[in-house]
């Protein structure tokens, strides 16, 4: 009841901020996309068509051909669902991932909390993008690896902020009254400590999937990700960069679309921020 | 059937770990099985501690806590968590006292299930006569605990409380969020439940007049010790205390033409970390004399128990 007016209330701000609704239409159309593309796709896009190599956009290929006559558009479509199934599965390890090294921090304390903590702080030293490529690297290429390599890296940032979280949780009253109650560590862990540090982290992996799916095309583009011929968005326009000149298109349209994809989930991210900050809200936090 | 001994509490402060605030600094009383107990003392002086120590939420330096011949801070985690349904806890805050991302529904069926009270049938039976003990509607059950009043959600707390059937109950401030009128409902009810059940209470407040209404015995706390201990009305009439008369001299009388003599304390109290030597209420006390400075008073009598030198 009081949940789904929560969520009510959200939706409804949601719905007042322009660029959300704008992201939002955006990342569903793309969802869309992905889940459909392999009925969508107006030709095979692995399917080489020498004859038709680097063509221009025209009226059969909306988008063009590749060096080696693939159809653009279709590869764009089909790249839709690698990149967007990709960065959910890192979303979804690097929150479990968090989620879990952030509560047992926050909420044992002490040693474990050192270590954890010491471990982010080192992994936080690095840019993100150089260590998931050693990793990466070391792995070998391959869409797994990277999707390790990511995983491994990314949820620093998560432990910290859920940590920062539960820190501030275990000191209200209604833990103690759990401790007193007999419940078990990691009962009241799971039951009443992460419950209520679930919000900060939905706005940050709403924000970071565009970051993800940002880092994924620039793996794939150095060669670390995709493997030919797997469309990808990064592979793509690492794959058109010799042909920059002559085929611009073969760069443009993959580059557009990781831009437009990261430009959705920022806006869907700022405006979920703004309609779960409990300043812009009336009346729910006491 | 309660009796606590030698209780103390340093927390270690300072770069090092080096300096200590003596929170609770020796603390001893027993409580009868049945009876209530208060404990007073002004903010800051160590009195919320003590509750969370009888429980072991917080652990002590030294001391013991007695409960039926077991003494809770030598068991193991483990031992002293099948313990803890016999005792609970009450806390200040009533809107922070419940997970508030649970219905109050749940909050009392946690318990429950926690110690498999009812089977799953009988659940909905046991949680609405529990909300009937404690007043609250049926309908607010599926409610959440920022959609009901500070008082409503104390109900809940004690309801929540009550399905674990405790013998022993810590009330911190059980009163002090709310608004008098609803104070008024909440100490009934606690008073009903208390005997109903027949259980022991401790009764943590700084105010005196809840704590005249609710008690059997006070004992008065001053900078993590106790300076005064007996019945209620022995301490309300006849205090010995110079701490213990200050106190009561504050509380407000509704006649405006009865002269109260107030007996105002100089300064504020002192810092923990260093207490005074001798008396710790000597540098306030308006009776202090050489030997306060120097000796520190125990605290000696019968039935009625003093910590004053000059008694």
């Amino acid at each position: 009841m009081q949940k789904r007016r929560e969520i009510m209330s959200i939706v409804q701000q949601l719905k007042e901020d322009k660029l959300a609704v704008t992201g939002a239409i955006i990342i569903l159309s793309l969802m869309i996309i992905a889940i459909l593309a392999p009925h969508i796709t107006p030709y095979d896009p692995v399917e080489l068509d020498l004859e038709n190599r680097l063509t221009s956009p025209d009226r059969n290929h909306l988008m063009g051909t590749d060096n080696l006559g693939r159809d653009v558009l279709s590869r764009i479509i089909c790249g839709a669902r690698v990149s967007l199934g990709m960065a959910t599965v890192v979303v979804v390890i690097v929150m479990l991932l968090g989620l879990a090294m952030g509560t047992t921090a926050g909420y044992f304390g002490g040693v474990i909390d050192g270590i954890i903590m010491r471990l982010v702080d080192v992994l936080l030293a690095f840019p993100n993008i150089i260590l998931a490529l050693v990793i990466a690297g070391i792995l070998g290429p391959s869409l797994t690896n990277v999707m390790i390599a990511l995983g491994a890296i990314w949820w620093v940032s998560y432990a910290r902020i859920i940590r920062g979280s539960v820190l501030s949780v275990k000191e209200k009253e209604f833990v103690e009254a759990a401790r007193a109650m007999g419940c078990t560590d990691t009962y009241i862990a799971i039951r009443h400590i992460l419950p209520n540090v679930l919000s900060p982290v939905i706005v940050l992996a709403t924000l970071d999937m565009g970051h993800i799916i940002l880092s994924i095309a620039a793996l794939s583009f150095l060669g670390l990700g995709a493997q030919p011929p797997i469309p990808e968005w990064g592979t793509m326009l690492n794959e058109g960069r010799p042909f920059m000149e002559t085929a611009p298109h073969l760069m443009i349209f993959p580059g557009l679309m990781i831009m437009l994809a990261v430009l959705a989930f920022n806006f869907v991210g700022d405006g979920l921020r703004d309609a779960l900050d409990p300043r812009m809200k009336e009346g729910t936090i006491k | 059937m309660i009796e606590v001994s030698g209780l103390k509490k340093y927390f270690s402060t300072g770069l090092f770990g080096k300096k200590y605030i003596r929170a609770v600094d020796g603390v001893d009383f027993e409580i009868e099985k049945g009876e209530s107990l208060g404990l007073v003392g002004e903010s800051g002086c160590g009195k919320t501690t003590v509750g969370r120590l009888i429980l072991r939420l917080v652990e002590p330096t030294e001391g013991k806590v007695i409960i039926d011949d077991t003494n809770l801070f030598e068991l193991s985690k483990k031992d002293m968590r099948k313990l803890r349904h016999k005792m609970q806890i009450i806390f200040q805050n009533p809107d922070a006292s419940l997970n508030p991302r649970m219905r109050i529904g749940d909050c009392i069926a946690e318990p429950l299930k926690l110690y498999k009270i009812v089977s799953k049938e009988r659940m909905n039976d046991k949680i609405m006569e529990l909300i009937e003990t404690v007043g609250l509607n049926p309908e607010h059950v599926n409610r959440y605990p920022h959609e009901l009043s500070g008082g409503q959600n104390q109900r809940a707390v004690i309801a929540r409380i009550l399905a674990i059937n405790p013998v022993f109950i810590i009330a911190d401030e059980p009163t002090s969020a709310l608004d008098v009128n609803v104070q008024a409902q909440i100490l009934h009810i606690l008073r009903d439940v208390k005997d109903k059940f027949g259980l022991t209470c401790l009764f943590i407040s700084h105010d005196l007049e809840v704590i005249k209404i609710m008690t059997d015995r006070v004992a008065v706390m001053y900078l993590g010790k106790l300076v005064e201990i007996g019945k209620t009305d022995k301490i309300f009439n006849d205090a010995k205390h110079p701490y213990t008369k200050a106190l009561l001299s504050a509380i407000p009388v509704a006649d405006p033409d009865v002269k109260r003599k107030r007996i105002i304390l100089k300064g504020d109290m002192p810092n923990p970390m260093y207490p005074p030597s001798g008396c710790r209420f000597h540098t306030r006390c308006q009776y202090s004399e050489k030997i306060c400075e120097i000796e520190e008073p125990s605290l000696i009598g019968n039935g009625h128990k003093v910590a004053c030198h000059l008694q």
